[in-house]
């Protein structure tokens, strides 16, 4: 069976491989650069928006609608771990800025937004012209 | 004496992994050392502290994590000698996982009486 992971993993992993032949000990910025990974979904009435920011403090996030844009701006900054060498970072240390263009005209009064377990969860009411309607059907 | 090498290697062992179990995604890790611990960190976003298992098979440290949404992390380690399993703890906050991995007192050298026949 073709999988989609374990093959991207297994490229993932000749990388690493061979960065660590060639490798000094400290190896970085092996991840992807599109950073954090950011999901949307549209469940009818409003739109589901989660961003996977583990280790990424409320203080330090700035979330943005302006028209049908939602921007997410925010920073994450590693640790200083004092008397400590450094093995392998791969964990981005970065300041962050997604935009992502909305399916549908929200209601930019009624945004909740909740960080937890490192992932922000951002749930967006659809304006009323943009929630699905029920067409009934008259008897011919 | 521990190396980055005994740290990070690789072997067919891990790829085998992908084969018995459902597709995983590969936590980014930071590895720390100093003179008493091997501090592992890694990004687990949306996991919470009962759905984190740490395994250790020989010297092969395997870390697997479960997210309500079906999404698995799965990665393993090489511990080089001398690590205190017993002794090492972890510790979840906001989808940032650390495990500090004590070195033993046995791996650092003592002194042997010598007594008079």
């Amino acid at each position: 069976m073709f999988n989609y992971f374990s093959d991207f993993d297994r490229t993932l992993q000749a990388f690493d491989e061979l960065l660590h032949r060639l490798g000094p000990p400290v190896v970085r910025g092996e991840r992807p650069t599109s950073w954090p990974r950011i999901t949307v979904h549209d469940a009818g009435e409003r739109l589901a928006v989660t961003a996977e920011i583990p280790g990424v403090a409320a203080a330090d996030l700035d979330i943005e609608i302006d028209k049908g844009t939602l921007t997410v701006r925010g920073k994450r900054e590693r640790t200083v771990l004092e008397g400590y060498s450094v093995h392998r970072q791969e964990r981005p240390s970065l300041s962050f800025s997604r935009s992502i263009a909305l399916p549908s005209e929200v209601d930019p009064d009624r945004v909740k937004a909740t960080l937890k377990d490192g992932v922000l969860r951002i749930a967006l009411d659809k304006a009323p012209t943009a929630k699905p309607r029920r067409i009934a059907i008259k008897n011919g | 004496m521990a190396t980055d090498k005994n740290l990070v290697k690789k072997t067919n062992a891990h790829l085998a992994q992908t084969i018995d179990d459902r597709p995983a995604l590969s936590p980014a890790v930071d590895i720390y050392e100093n003179q008493d611990e091997y501090l592992l960190i890694a990004d687990l976003p949306a996991v919470t502290s009962d759905n984190v298992k740490l395994h250790l098979d020989g010297e092969l440290l395997t870390l697997r994590a479960s997210r309500a949404d079906e999404v698995d992390y799965r990665r393993s380690f090489y511990l080089p000698d001398g690590v205190d399993f017993q002794r090492s703890r972890a510790d979840l906050k906001d989808g940032v996982l650390s495990i500090s991995l004590p070195k033993s007192t046995a791996a650092k050298p003592r002194r042997i009486q010598v007594r008079a026949g």
